[in-house]
């Protein structure tokens, strides 16, 4: 059996104090470490390292989380079980998502994965989807002026917390859609862990399988007292 | 061979509740749904930094598992293939770009009901403050430098320390090797060693 220099066994000393070598490597690294007081220090600052990870505090999570997590599934249900044409639109409206949000196709473009032949095929389904949507030979409500996403529009509670950035987006689309008067005119909730059922789904969400996530993420909006913010959005918007 | 091995994963009881919920049973997802979900947000939050996209996070990782039910095959651990999603789930946040430069503190509790159980709790002497004060720098150190580490680095150590994860389990959800595991672990550890040098060394004096 021959023994690792010092070089050999430093790589290995995190997966010893796992206990994930094997038997061989194992006696040779616990062999190396009897001989060198410098290994030893050095196990001992992993395996400080390696507890204080262990130990950090666990983010449990919040007390609505289950109960906005069976919501969720609940109106997960409600789209798969939507019609065709209705599935159509929702596609369409998540392709317009991940166009408006821009990083997938940035970083693709970027990657020059595409190719030439893409360009009829992209037609063709934006034609589809249009046709789909009802978006291309009607002036419905989804064709809008476009808006002006400058930073001093945003509202600094959106600025500073990213995880809302995206929720901002789908909301200022929204707002094109022209569901958002009819959610601004909600009664706001006593409570945060508001019970969403049926009866107090304005009947627009109900009949509108697109907009069940974004009705959540509303209500959720509400709940931060984000509302108010968005809302003056949509006054410089359609300004 | 194959038999051998695959036998005891069908005798894990999660494994079992999937294969239930793969039925129709809705109860056994709620039971996997209540046993795994702090962990999942754990893991989440932890990644990304963000609390509160981590449990948006976590709950679309749950939905994914309800909408894929009949992809898992009882080949593997179910919680590797939970973790599988949910490192794709944190993956795919990280990329958006958002998280680079906020983090947030996990050391209060988010919800009304934490803010109320940390005012109940008793007045710590000066010496447990102290402790608390250290191991909440820590924290804060640990979450900056794992937010630094490359993303395999950062899930890597996070699943092997804080889920107790073996390498091969790992492995398994990062779709690598279990020798690169052995070096993402080790690497994840020196880059926090690293960081939190007058940490570890005051220790060792």
């Amino acid at each position: 059996m021959s023994n690792k220099t010092q070089t050999q066994v430093i790589p290995e000393l995190v997966a010893y104090l796992d206990g994930e070598l094997s038997e061989r490597d194992q006696s040779q690294v616990a062999a190396a470490l009897r001989g060198s007081s410098h290994l030893q220090q050095e196990t001992a600052r992993l395996e400080r390292v390696g507890s204080l990870v262990a130990n950090l505090e666990q983010v449990a999570p919040s007390s609505n989380f289950a109960a906005t997590f069976w919501q969720r599934l609940e109106h997960e249900g409600q789209i798969e079980e939507e019609s065709p044409s209705a599935r159509w639109q929702r596609k369409w409206a998540e392709w317009q998502d991940w166009f408006i949000e821009g990083e997938g196709w940035k970083e693709w473009l970027a990657g020059g994965q595409w190719t030439p032949a893409c360009v009829p095929v992209a037609s063709l389904l934006i034609i589809l989807g249009s046709l789909f949507s009802g978006t291309l030979f009607t002036s419905g409500p989804s064709v809008v002026p476009p808006v002006s996403h400058q930073r001093g529009q945003i509202p600094a509670q959106v600025v500073q917390n990213p995880a809302f950035f995206r929720d901002y987006w789908r909301t200022v689309r929204l707002e094109r859609w022209a569901h958002f008067d009819e959610i601004v005119k909600m009664q706001a909730p006593a409570h945060p862990n508001i019970n969403l059922t049926r009866e107090n789904t304005p009947s627009k969400v109900i009949e509108d399988p697109n907009f069940f996530t974004h009705y959540q993420i509303l209500r959720r909006m509400e709940q931060f007292q984000h509302f108010e913010s968005v809302q003056d959005i949509a006054d410089v918007s359609s300004g | 061979m194959e038999q051998k091995e695959r036998r005891p994963i069908r005798d894990d009881p999660d494994v079992q509740n999937m294969l239930r919920f793969q039925q129709g049973d809705m109860e056994a997802f709620q039971e996997l749904f209540q046993k795994f979900s702090p962990a999942v947000v754990n893991f989440a939050a932890k990644f990304l930094g963000v609390r509160a996209r981590a449990e948006e996070i976590a709950q679309e990782v749950f939905i994914q598992v309800y909408r894929w039910q009949n992809r898992y095959e009882p080949t593997a651990k179910f919680s590797t293939w939970l973790f599988k999603i949910a490192h794709n789930h944190c993956l795919n946040e990280v990329r958006k770009g958002e998280y680079k430069v906020y983090l947030e503190p996990f050391d209060l509790p988010a919800d009304k009901e934490g803010e109320e159980r940390e005012r109940n709790l008793p007045a710590p002497d000066a010496e447990r403050g102290e402790e608390l004060l250290a191991a909440k720098e820590a924290a804060g150190r640990i979450q900056e430098i794992l937010h630094r580490i490359p993303d395999n680095q950062r899930t890597a150590i996070l699943l092997s320390r804080l889920e107790g994860m073996s390498y091969q389990e790992v492995a398994d959800v990062i779709g690598c090797t279990e020798n690169a595991v052995k070096s993402l672990v080790f690497r994840a550890t020196q880059n926090l060693k690293d960081g939190l040098r007058d940490m570890v060394d005051d220790h060792e004096q």
